[in-house]
Formats: structure tokens, C-alpha cells, sequence
């Protein structure tokens, strides 16, 4: 329990290390707590189905397990495991556009969309955010996909550009500028609620 | 570079909040459970995918193939003697007509209903004549047999005032209008002039007896 504590306290860096190093599950295990919701909140965002993202991400966690010597200790821990989710997660999307080629009657405006968990708004403004939330996340799911990755990384997720750029294997101004091309893309889409 | 940040992300300003106030995705309670039952099954080994060894069989049995449908395709490939140039040939309408005209079997002349075959007595073949108001019957020379403008009079032949000019053009049996292939039989050898001078010496003797039969009778008459 007390080495519990200990672990908790350490760095992603650290634990990882401590991983590599003496194969410690509960090092592993940290990592994956604190790592999935991160990973899932992305992997949803950029493939738009609840299902197939719970498998990328446990996909990404056993890719983890398996490779964790292929780590090394210059790059973040949260960079490596990004790059991982998110080679998976357009691993996914290619899969399913060659599926979508060979099968007649699939189309992306029948498929459903996920609802979150609106348990903590008020029933009207939950109607209303759940809309708009529904009409965002469709209008993310018709951008490009290489705008659509680095506007989820930098605008939900919150990354710095120079992470990006790690994740990516871009440079900073590719980034940038796919950003904002991005943006301007999702704004074009989501013109009926910004005109208003 | 930090001022167009700026200004782009103020341009974006309302949807980098929206984006940022949707909600999270969480993952299901049982994730960690799945996953270290995952792992400790060890049913997600990756599994290295072979390499297809090169297989002569799976090589050469389709470039075989390939290469018998290229060899067959020459050889049976149509041959220039084959072909016919539907320009140069004569159009099958016309050719029909041509052969039912020769053809004195199936031609249109000959080649008369059953039912008038049945009434009639005799199954005479119908010649086309042409009936004169002064009864003089003569045939349409598009259906003489004979090629009028090549044709010879046998006594201008012999007489030797026939001269032709190509001697191996012998007179042609012809069908209609339509020259035939067949250009009939060729007289090799010109009539020699004894011959001729035969010929000649025997009509002025019967000449020379019917003057004499003349003048007896014109003796008798006279009488």
C-alpha cells in the first residue's frame, strides 16, 4: 500500500520507467488510470462510435504493455501514448472507409449519435446542450481527418502546439496552420449556430 | 506570430468554447478489468503475419495460362485472305438478284408459285416474251443468254468479215446484265484461208445453180 502511495506520486516519466525497468503491473496500471478517460474523450471525438473506441484504447493500452522498451526517456509519456491512440484510431477510420466503398447501403448520416452523460444539467438546458453538442460532434466528424486530429488535440484536450507537433511528427507551423484551417472548416459547418 | 495566434483564436473564440465545454468520454467502469483480463490471457499476442514464400505453382500457373491465350490467339487469329472487305464486295441484295437470274432453277422466271403449278396442265417454264401487235415474238435481250455485243454471226465468221480484235475473248453465256465470271470458251485457232476459199467456191456454185434453175424456169415460162 505504502509503494501504491509512492507510485501515485510519480511522474508518467517515472512510472514508465519503473515499468520498464522492474515490469511493476501497479506502475502500468497507474498509467492506465490515468491515461484512459484522456484517451477515450479523444479517440470518441475523432472516430465518433463509443464501441470501436473502447477497443482503440484498450488496443493502445496492450500496444503499451507490449512495447514499453520501445519507449525511450527523452519524449512525454503523454506524447508516445497519444501517437499510439491516434495511429490506431486512423487505422480505424481506414478500415471503415474501405468498408463503407464495398458495402451499398452505409451511409455517415444514418449512423447514430453517442449521447454523454447529461445527469449534472438542468433538463431544459440539457435538451438544448445536447443538441448543439450532437451538431458539433457531427460537423468534427466531416472535417478532414488531419484537421480533425490536431483541432481535437489543441481544443478539447487542451495540448500545447509543440505536443502536437510531437504527437503528429509535424512541425509547429504544419500544426498551426492545420489548425486553423480546421477551425475555419468546423466554422463553416456550424455556420447556422454562429450566425445567429 | 504570437499576435496572429491571437487573432485567429479570437476569430475562433465562441467555437474553441463550445469545443472545450463539450462533454467528457469516460471510460466504462469494467476498462482496467477487461484489459488486465486481456493481458493475462495473452489473447492479444501480435501475432507476426508470414511471408508468402515464393511458390512456383501459384507463379507459373497463371503466366501459362497467359501465355497459351496470347499463342492461341495468333494462331487462330482471322488471316488477311479470310477477311473480306465489306467495301469491295458486292452488296448481298445485288449478288441474290445476279444468281437468281443465272440460275434458270431458282430464278424468279422459273420459280413459280405451287398453286399455278398445281392448276395449270403442262409445267411449261415461263419465258418472258414480248408479244407484238404484229405478232412477231421476240425476247427481251435482258434475258438472252447470249452476250449481244460479244456474240458473232456464224456466216460473217466464216466469210472472214468478222474481224475481232482480241481473239482470246471468246462470246460469253450471261445471265441479266451482269457479266458473270465465267467468260465462256475461247477459239484458239483462226480459220485458215483454204478454208475460207472452200467455203467460198461452194456458195458460188450454188449461186451459180440456183441462176441456172432461174433461167430454165424463166425458159418454161416463157414457153
Amino acid at each position: 500500500m505504502a509503494l501504491n502511495r509512492n507510485l501515485t506520486e510519480l511522474t508518467d516519466e517515472e512510472l514508465i520507467k519503473e515499468f520498464q525497468t522492474s515490469n511493476t503491473l501497479d506502475a502500468y496500471e497507474i498509467l492506465v488510470k490515468r491515461y484512459k478517460d484522456p484517451l477515450m474523450n479523444f479517440v470518441f471525438r475523432f472516430v465518433g462510435d463509443r464501441d470501436a473506441c473502447t477497443d482503440i484504447v484498450q488496443d493502445t493500452m496492450i500496444k503499451f504493455y507490449l512495447n514499453k522498451d520501445s519507449y525511450r526517456e527523452f519524449a512525454k509519456f503523454s506524447t508516445w501514448i497519444y501517437t499510439i491512440a491516434g495511429n490506431l484510431a486512423k487505422n480505424e477510420l481506414k478500415r471503415r472507409k474501405r468498408r463503407t466503398l464495398f458495402s451499398i447501403d452505409n451511409s455517415d448520416d444514418e449512423r447514430s449519435i453517442q449521447i454523454e452523460d447529461k445527469s449534472f444539467l438542468a433538463p431544459d438546458k440539457s435538451a438544448d446542450s445536447e443538441i448543439k453538442n450532437e451538431i458539433i460532434q457531427r460537423a468534427l466528424l466531416k472535417v478532414k481527418p488531419v484537421y480533425r486530429e490536431v483541432v481535437i488535440l489543441r481544443d478539447i484536450q487542451g495540448l500545447t502546439y509543440e505536443e502536437i507537433a510531437e504527437i503528429t511528427k509535424l512541425s509547429i507551423g504544419t500544426v498551426k496552420s492545420r489548425i486553423n484551417r480546421g477551425r475555419t472548416q468546423l466554422q463553416k459547418l456550424l455556420k447556422n449556430i454562429y450566425n445567429e | 506570430m504570437g499576435i496572429n495566434i491571437y487573432d485567429e483564436e479570437k476569430q475562433f473564440s465562441k467555437l474553441i468554447n463550445d469545443l472545450k465545454e463539450l462533454p467528457k468520454i469516460n471510460a466504462p467502469d469494467n476498462f482496467e478489468f477487461q484489459l488486465l483480463a486481456k493481458i493475462q490471457n495473452g489473447s492479444f499476442e501480435d501475432k507476426p503475419i508470414p511471408r508468402e514464400s515464393f511458390n512456383f505453382v501459384k507463379f507459373f500457373t497463371p503466366s501459362a495460362v497467359v501465355v497459351t491465350v496470347i499463342i492461341l490467339f495468333f494462331v487462330f487469329l482471322p488471316k488477311e485472305e479470310q477477311y473480306e472487305n465489306p467495301l469491295m464486295s458486292e452488296p448481298e441484295q445485288i449478288i441474290s438478284q445476279s444468281t437468281n437470274e443465272m440460275d434458270p432453277v431458282n430464278s424468279k422466271a422459273y420459280n413459280t408459285p405451287k398453286s399455278s403449278v398445281s392448276n395449270s396442265k403442262v409445267n411449261t417454264p415461263p419465258l418472258n416474251v414480248v408479244v407484238n401487235p404484229n405478232d412477231a415474238v421476240v425476247k427481251p435481250s435482258s434475258q438472252y443468254p447470249i452476250f449481244n455485243s460479244r456474240s458473232v454471226a456464224v456466216d460473217e465468221y466464216i466469210s472472214g468479215e468478222n474481224k475481232r480484235r482480241n481473239t482470246f475473248q471468246g462470246n460469253v453465256v450471261k445471265g441479266g446484265d451482269v457479266l458473270p465470271e465465267f467468260d465462256g470458251f475461247f477459239i484458239r485457232e483462226e480459220a485458215d484461208k483454204y478454208t475460207i476459199e472452200k467455203y467460198r467456191a461452194m456458195i458460188d456454185s450454188i449461186k451459180k445453180a440456183q441462176a441456172r434453175v432461174d433461167s430454165l424456169k424463166r425458159a418454161k415460162r416463157n414457153e
